[in-house]
This record gives C-alpha cells, structure tokens and sequence, in this order.
C-alpha cells in the first residue's frame, strides 16, 4: 500500500522534521527531566504554521488537513511526546471542534489566535467521576439571563495550566445524558477559572495535565459551540474526526524508539520514492512556507 | 517490530486520508488509534529490552520513550473503548 505525499506534504514533512531534529530533540531530555512546558518550542510551531493546520485559511491556519498534521506530527513525536500531545491537542481538540462547530464569531475571534501560537487552548472532558463514560458528566451550566454559570471539576486537563482558551463539555440538562451535555469556549482568565492540583505523571512530563475548576464561572450564551444540548454529539464527531490526528503520538514515539536512540533518526516515511536512510541535510531542504497561503501562520524564515 | 510500526503507520495514513476525503473513518481511525498505540507499547518494551540494563537507566532516551508510550493506550479512548467502537461498525454492517 502506498500513501504517495503531495509535495507540499513533503514539504510539511521536512520542515518538521528539521524542526524537531534541531530545536525540539536538543531540549527534550532536559525538558523531560524537569517537567517543564516547551513554551518557546509552542510558539516556533505557531510560526511554523503547525498549530492550525486544521483551520480554514480565512481564519489564520493553513487548511491542510488531516493527512498533513498527521506527517508533521510523526516528527515531532518522534523526538519529543510532550511536545507532540501539545500540538494534537490544539490542532484536534481545540480548533477541529471550533470550525466545525463555532458560529462565526467564534470563529473569528478564537482561530486567528489559536492558529497563530499565541493563545493555547485545552480541552474539558473529563471529570474525577467520569472518564471512559464521558457522558456521565456532571459540570453544570445554568442559564442567567444571556450567560450560563458554571460550576463543577474537570480532571487530566492537558495544557490546562498555560490554555487561554478552554473547550468545556458540561450539562446543560440533568434530565438527558447525552442530549443534555453543551460545549462552552471559556476563557481562563475569566473569574471563575480556577487551575487545580498538577499532576505529576508517568510520563509526557513536560505537557501538563491539571485539574481544572469552574466556580460560577459566568460564560455567555453566544460562547456556546454548536446547538445546546449537541455537546456530546459535537464530542463524538470530533472525536472521530480527531482520531487521526490523534494517532501520530503513537506512531511517533514507536518510530522514535525503533530507530537508534540519540543518534540522527532515519527517516522512515511509509511510501514513496525517496531513500528510506536519507535524511534531509539542512542545508538542501527548502522549508515548508508556501508563500500562496498567510504569511503569519508560516514559517517566515528560511531555515540555513 | 518494524512491521508492525510500518503498519500502525499506514492504519494511521489510511484514516487520515479517509477523512480528508470525507468518508466514513470512524472504524478505521479506532482501529489505527488502537493498533498503534499497543504497537508503540510493544515496541518502547522491546527497545529498553534490547539495550539491557542500560535501557533502564535515565542515561539513555528509551526509558522516556517507554514511559510516554503507555498513555496512548489510555487517554482519548482507551484500547477498551476502541474496540466497542469497532465491534459496533462491524456489528452495524451485519444487520
């Protein structure tokens, strides 16, 4: 079977393979070691165009779909899993259910910087009582006029200690169980947001996972992604639509350890004409920046 | 080991293109997120196996790569969730 790459994806591929031989496996040990968040290695990819590859070009990102993301993000995860969580999240959990679900003014107002690099966002599932059963949820949202209050403990909340923006699935009706359940955009810079206990894991060390907590949080209605009450459907559809995206993690930590570790990994693309032992030299790989699409979610300068 | 990550890699492209194209991907993707992430598992246990003793130690990448693989079998749908998945597409397709 063979999966021949368009040579823009190629392109994608290089460019993140050069990204992360040269800026992300260099810190990734000491990253690991000290559990801490790769803040400047987030916004390079937001300048690389990484962090939106999912979001239309009207909004910032680069539209490129799901196979690409997944190409880019088998480099990054190859060298680095931290790393590489952060970048699925924002490109499938963050933005994906934003184009698919936000009105326009959501769009408008959340993409440009979700796709950029310069707001991180999270996604708000699971609670301390409900994990694998997503639906047995029990964060509240009531309505108040034109906002909705919520309160209630969201659990193993990646990037939830630096997101500017939050996807929350809470329960909008007690009454049904999946129909009952609504995805907010909160801002966690909103009163109300509060970050909990980090936790202190096994192991994507330096991607954080904390507990997050809604106390009266006042969210306006117009904050609502999709219809009310279409959360859990939202959920499902995304996350289909996300597995993908989700994937190369897996992929990548296993390519990365079935090559030999701390030397030059080999490439090892799947299909297509290229030597499978033939990396790139940095000189002669033309960054992937094309210069058809917004010169601000690319990377602007051609790496030597 | 290189088999089977090569075809966790293709269930994984396979989904992607699927989805890009629009069509259904539900089946596939659960099976490529559940392939792949035990694959990555298998093959992170194998590494530190084969480098011994030294796999082990902090000294040397692999023992991150062993512990960052096993959340994949865990969070967004764990292997147990992924395979409910699967058995209702084929359950589905047998009405």
């Amino acid at each position: 079977m063979q999966f021949p790459l368009t040579d823009e994806q190629r392109l994608i591929q290089n460019t993140a393979r050069e990204f992360a031989d040269s800026e992300i496996a260099p810190v990734a040990d000491q990253h690991n070691r000290e559990g801490k968040f790769p803040a400047a290695l987030v916004k390079r990819m937001g300048e690389l165009g990484f962090l939106g590859m999912l979001v239309p070009e009207a909004y910032g990102g680069s539209g490129i779909g799901n196979f690409g993301l997944v190409v880019a993000l088998e480099e990054v995860n190859r060298v680095c899993a931290s790393t590489g969580v952060t970048m699925s999240v924002q490109n499938s959990l963050v933005c994906a259910p934003v184009v698919h679900w936000g009105s326009e003014a959501i769009k408008k107002k959340y993409l440009p910087k979700l796709a950029s690099g310069e707001a991180l966002g999270a996604y708000a599932l699971s609670e301390p009582g409900s994990g694998s059963d997503a639906a047995a949820l029990v964060t509240s949202a009531v309505k108040d006029g034109d906002s909705y209050v919520l309160n209630g403990t969201k659990n193993f909340i990646t990037s939830g200690a630096e997101a500017d923006f939050v996807i929350a699935m809470v329960r909008t009706d007690p009454a049904h169980k999946t129909r009952g359940i609504t995805a907010f955009v909160v801002e966690s810079d909103w009163k109300g947001f509060h970050v909990g206990k980090k936790e202190d894991k096994m192991g994507l060390r330096s991607s954080s996972t904390v507990q997050i907590v809604f106390e009266d949080l006042r969210v306006p209605a117009s904050n609502i992604l999709g219809e009310l009450g279409s959360g859990f459907k939202s959920r499902c559809t995304r996350s289909t639509a996300d597995a993908s995206a989700s994937r190369p993690r897996r992929s990548v930590s296993r390519r990365r350890v079935s090559t030999r570790p701390s030397s030059t990994p080999k490439s090892a693309k799947p299909s297509t004409s290229k030597s499978e032992n033939s990396r790139p030299s940095n000189s002669s790989s033309p960054t992937w920046r094309p210069s058809s699409r917004r010169r601000d979610c690319w990377c602007t300068t051609p790496r030597a | 080991m290189a088999t089977k990550l090569e075809a966790a890699r293709l269930l994984v492209y396979n989904a992607a293109r699927l989805k890009d194209e629009g069509s259904p991907h539900g089946k596939e993707a659960a099976m490529a997120k559940l392939f792949a992430s035990e694959m990555s598992n298998e093959a992170a246990r194998e590494a530190v196996q084969i480098h011994g003793g030294a796999g082990y130690l902090e000294d040397f990448p692999v023992e991150r790569y062993f512990r960052d693989a096993r959340i994949t079998e865990i969070y967004e749908g764990t292997s147990e969730i992924q395979r409910i998945v699967i058995a209702r597409h084929l359950l589905k397709n047998l009405r």
